[in-house]
């Protein structure tokens, strides 16, 4: 018996390793199948400068309903939509036949857009209305570096947590120039679309069905041209004030709406963990050569929406310090918490013509019973009316060797999400009983 | 008789040499045998003879002889073209490198000036060991100072350097002074250089606890700025005028180093323009936090604060 249980077990451990190739050969099989039959609804998007006839970004696309759209990322074409008068768009198909196109349509809170070809690309592909299992292997199609069109295996992870957009969570590798090409299943049907990378194997796509509502809103917009003329182009600036505009105003809104609860930090009750779209993490400060104890807690939303090159909103985030000591006196503690009273640095924009200069709004407050100096700081958007980039930072200036500096920081946000946000969060800060 | 005052050495503070000539005749020149010795080399050892003559009822007046051509002889900036002319008090001869000045004894002196320096500061100043004890004194507040209200980490070393850097410093601008006025005056003072230093070094260290405290006050970085450009000039003419009174003669000190104060803050100022970017994206504003045991602020209500938020909102975009 026990031969025969030994032979079953070598039997079936050789079965496993002669089965290991035909598996390897047969996902390798479904790739290049998937490449030969879908390939060629992939094109290449090129941004080309109109003085030196050259281009000037790349990235990737493909054809989808029923090829009346290329749909790409925006931020493939966003040189084309700050600058229309400098760029025009050409489509490269797998022949290496060009096609020129214009945009008709964007989504800038997803990094979606579509493009109107001014023919038709070969193949148009499906999209997906069902999401796949944790696990399953799905293709990400697309030109990296400008090397020629690929494919890549990899595996769907679900959706990403703690995000306030949906973002599918692809355990591939993109590359730069892969940007707004699809991501299909093993039968070809789009799921997502390329949008970024996060680090080793760590991709993002965005889901289909973003895609699938900006294609019947075009229609909606569009119901009879193919393409949109150039005299009927949208006022993209517009669109994309208003789409931010309104995801600001649907997340502070609900923000605001929820009752924070308070927890203890330091002799403090603070608001902490008051989105589940934030990520939080905390450390104590150690270090031998500060004669005072200190411990942060920071939070902040993984999420930066793309405007232009070196220009990203809609992130926020807060970070509360305390401090105290034994060792300094009053005088040596308050210069060493004035080293800590610094605003959060944004890297929303920087550039004159994105943002105008930080005005802020200083004075001692009275908050919970204490004097605090706050420091309230807004900068406007230039081309997106009542959008602002905010700041706030707080110090307690009441306790001899003990004090807290909280700072909040919120990008693309309007004059009444931010009054109303640094209001509540001064307002919720109480001391502990 | 009228007489002859032959001035040699003419720079601004500096001690000249005076000579008197009443009848006789004069020479001048390097060589030793002469009245005047020159130690100039593009002078002649035997250059000039300066003598007073008259003819008949003429008027006695006062002639130069030339008695080497080798480099020319200029009066009033004129080169002498024969080998005797007539000079009067007021003119100038120079000869090599060397400048005489002649006047009559007649010739007015200015008036006596008075010393800007109280009695107690030039009593004081006599002794050393004031000066002295007084560098030592405010050294050694600004050393405590610094570690009391500004050490976080319990290192003196560095306290310790910056407080030796900074007596180098005030030490090497009174040394500076000294110099200056014994070239010029032969008279180096270093005594009054140092007090003075020290005195201003010490009204000095009240300047950054002003500063901090009125941008405090006013929530304005502005106001610091302020202060500090005007705390610096004001300390730094008061310094200049007392060290240039000490080493030279000049007549206005206090308008001039009241000028190069002035135009040194403004060149700063300038400079500190045009090192800042025309556009910022950083936020400016007012960083300073003082405890509560000098915090006179009652504190703002907060909902009066978040209204006004509504002036910031429109200042920023340009409204």
């Amino acid at each position: 018996m026990i031969t025969s249980a030994k032979n079953q077990t070598l039997t079936f451990i050789i079965a496993i390793l002669a089965a290991m190739p035909m598996l390897s050969l047969a996902q390798s099989q479904t790739a290049t199948s998937l490449f030969d039959r879908y390939s060629s609804g992939v094109v290449q998007v090129r941004t080309i400068d109109l003085a030196s006839g050259d281009k000037t970004s790349i990235g990737s696309g493909f054809s989808v309903d029923g090829g009346r759209y290329v749909a790409t990322n925006f931020h493939v074409i966003s040189l084309l939509i700050h600058a229309p008068e400098t760029y025009r768009l050409e489509l490269v198909d797998d022949e290496g036949k060009t096609i020129a196109a214009t945009v008709a349509a964007i989504d800038v809170i997803h990094d979606l857009a579509l493009l109107a070809p001014a023919r038709e690309v070969a193949r148009s592909l499906r999209l997906r209305a069902t999401k796949p299992s944790q696990g399953d292997r799905i293709f990400s199609l697309g030109n990296p570096q400008d090397l020629g069109m690929t494919i890549i295996e990899g595996n769907y992870n679900g959706l990403v947590k703690k995000s306030r957009y949906q973002k599918i969570l692809f355990s591939g590798s993109l590359n730069s120039g892969m940007s707004g090409g699809p991501a299909i299943d093993s039968s070809g049907r789009v799921l997502g679309i390329n949008v970024s990378k996060g680090g080793e194997q760590i991709s993002f796509l965005v889901p289909a069905e973003q895609l699938q509502t900006l294609i019947d809103n075009a229609r909606r917009a569009n119901p009879g041209d193919r393409t949109t003329p150039e005299l009927q182009r949208p006022n993209f600036t517009e669109q994309i004030r208003t789409a931010l505009y309104n995801d600001q105003s649907t997340f502070y809104s609900e923000l605001l709406e929820d009752d924070w609860s308070l927890e203890g930090f330091g002799d403090l009750m603070l608001p902490q963990k008051i989105s589940d779209t934030l990520k939080c993490w905390g450390h104590t400060v150690e270090d031998d050569d500060l004669l005072y104890e200190s411990f942060h807690q920071h939070c902040q939303s993984n999420d930066a929406i793309y405007i232009e090159d070196d220009f990203y909103t809609g992130q926020f985030e807060y970070d509360y310090e305390w401090l105290e000591t034994e060792e300094l006196n009053t005088f040596q503690f308050y210069n060493a918490l004035e080293r800590r009273f610094n605003h959060k640095s944004q890297h929303s924009g920087s550039d004159e013509e994105d943002v105008s200069e930080y005005q802020c709004n200083t004075n001692i407050v009275k908050i919970a019973g204490s004097r605090w100096k706050v420091s309230s700081c807004f900068r406007a958007y230039q081309s997106y009316d009542d959008l602002y980039d905010a700041l706030l930072l707080l110090a307690a200036l009441d306790n001899s060797n003990s004090s807290a500096v909280l700072k909040a920081s919120a990008t693309g946000i309007s004059q009444n999400s931010a009054t109303a946000l640094f209001a509540k969060l001064m307002g919720a800060i109480a001391w502990k009983p | 008789m009228e007489t002859l005052i032959i001035q040699i050495g003419l720079k601004q503070g500096r001690n000249a040499d005076l000579y008197k000539l009443n009848e006789r005749e004069l020479y001048v020149g390097r060589a030793y045998s002469n009245d005047i010795v020159l130690t100039d080399p593009y002078v002649a050892p035997q250059q000039l003879r300066i003598y007073r003559y008259g003819v008949g009822g003429e008027e006695l007046s006062w002639h130069i002889n030339i008695l080497d051509a080798t480099n020319p002889v200029l009066v009033n900036g004129e080169p002498v073209e024969s080998a005797t002319q007539s000079v009067r008090p007021g003119d100038s001869i120079t000869v090599g490198r060397t400048t005489m000045r002649l006047y009559s004894d007649e010739h007015e002196v200015e008036p006596t000036r008075k010393l800007l320096v109280s009695s107690w500061l030039h009593r004081a100043a006599r002794n050393a060991w004031l000066p002295v004890c007084l560098f030592a004194l405010v050294c050694l507040t600004d050393s405590l100072l610094n570690y009391g209200f500004s050490n976080t980490d319990g290192e003196w070393k560095e306290h310790g350097i910056s407080t030796i850097a900074g007596m180098g410093i005030l030490l090497a601008w009174a040394g500076f002074w000294a110099v200056v006025g014994r070239v010029l005056r032969h008279q180096p003072h270093f005594s009054y250089q140092l007090l003075v230093t020290t005195l201003i070094a010490a009204i000095g260290l009240t300047q950054t606890p002003v500063e901090l405290f009125a941008e405090f006050i006013t929530d304005s970085t502005y106001i610091r700025t302020l202060i500090a450009y005007t705390f610096g000039t004001v300390l730094l003419a008061y310094l200049l005028h007392y060290n240039l009174f000490f080493a030279t003669n000049i007549k206005h000190t206090a308008i001039l180093a009241c000028c190069f104060s002035v135009g040194l803050s403004g060149l700063v100022f300038l400079f500190s323009m045009s090192e800042k970017n025309e556009f910022s994206a950083a936020p400016e504003y007012s960083g300073t936090l003082l405890p509560p045991i000098v915090n006179p602020r009652t504190g703002k209500p907060l909902d009066d604060y978040v209204n006004s938020f509504a002036k910031t909102f429109a200042d920023s975009n340009g409204l």
